[in-house]
């Protein structure tokens, strides 16, 4: 720990827990929409419901396993490990753009998750080495 | 604690790979609009009075030829060529002139486009340096 010859840990490493968090967020959220996409298409189908690809059951299923893995690559951030920020950069690197696919779909909801995935990413890649430091 | 300035290059450099995700990302939607454009053009609102300068089909190609060199300097941004951050800067800005130009097909799109492109551009002019040395 006291041998933090590369870089300094700074006020910002509390940006790792909050990527961490928000994801955990993410994941959640995503798998209710999933659900709900399975279960209750009407939800979808009474707001603007243009889907470009697949159909709500296709959908529902990709949002659902999706979010489980997002949740787990959150969790998996907490070990400050690298690979795990990697795994968590690609994932949600991927995730804004099946939002920007999704998006026509319930606008709203989309662009909350855009928002929150380019704050996960900002804090992955600017903050991310000072876990290592830290942990 | 929080005293550290100048950021120090490490094998996780920071601002670069932000923009690197960011690249990837906007490439990738431009892409998509791209592909949808040429198509499933029938996705979009506009009619084809709406749009500016060019029908359906040829602004899809102009998407999908920025969108692609939009992801592979994103890749090359994070394999650490120079050059790349010159490119991606171009490619940025003529992919926002695009999106200003489709904004009349789906404005939200292009919107979310846009925002995107500027973090890119933030990231790489503000912070593209710190690849380097």
């Amino acid at each position: 720990m006291a041998n933090a010859t590369r870089q300094e840990v700074t006020g910002w490493i509390g940006w790792i827990y909050f990527a961490g968090f928000m994801m955990l967020l993410i994941g959640f959220f995503q798998a209710v929409i999933g659900l709900t996409a399975l279960l209750n298409d009407k939800f979808f189908v009474s707001l603007n419901g243009r889907l470009l690809v697949w159909n709500f059951t296709g959908w529902g299923w990709i949002h659902l396993i999706f979010g489980i893995v997002v949740l787990l690559a959150g969790m998996s951030l907490f070990t400050g490990s690298t690979w795990s920020r990697v795994v968590a950069t690609i994932l949600v690197t991927v995730n804004l753009m099946t939002q920007f696919v999704f998006v026509s779909v319930y606008p709203v909801w989309s662009i909350i998750m855009m928002v929150i995935d380019v704050l996960v990413l900002y804090a992955l890649t600017v903050h991310g080495s000072e876990a290592r430091v830290a942990a | 604690m929080a005293q550290r300035t100048v950021p120090k290059p490490t094998a996780w450099v920071g601002w670069v790979f932000f923009a690197a995700a960011m690249l990837i990302a906007v490439g990738g939607m431009q892409i998509i609009d791209g592909l949808v454009s040429i198509f499933n053009q029938h996705y979009f609102v506009a009619t084809r009075i709406g749009l500016v300068a060019f029908n359906y089909t040829t602004w899809g190609w102009v998407h999908l030829l920025l969108g692609i060199v939009a992801v592979l300097t994103g890749v090359g941004l994070l394999v650490g060529w120079t050059w790349a951050r010159v490119v991606a800067v171009f490619a940025t800005v003529l992919g926002m002139i695009d999106n200003v130009a489709f904004l009349n097909a789906f404005p939200l799109w292009s919107l979310i486009s846009l925002v995107i492109g500027g973090f890119v551009l933030y990231a790489l002019t503000m912070h593209g340096n710190e690849r380097v040395s």
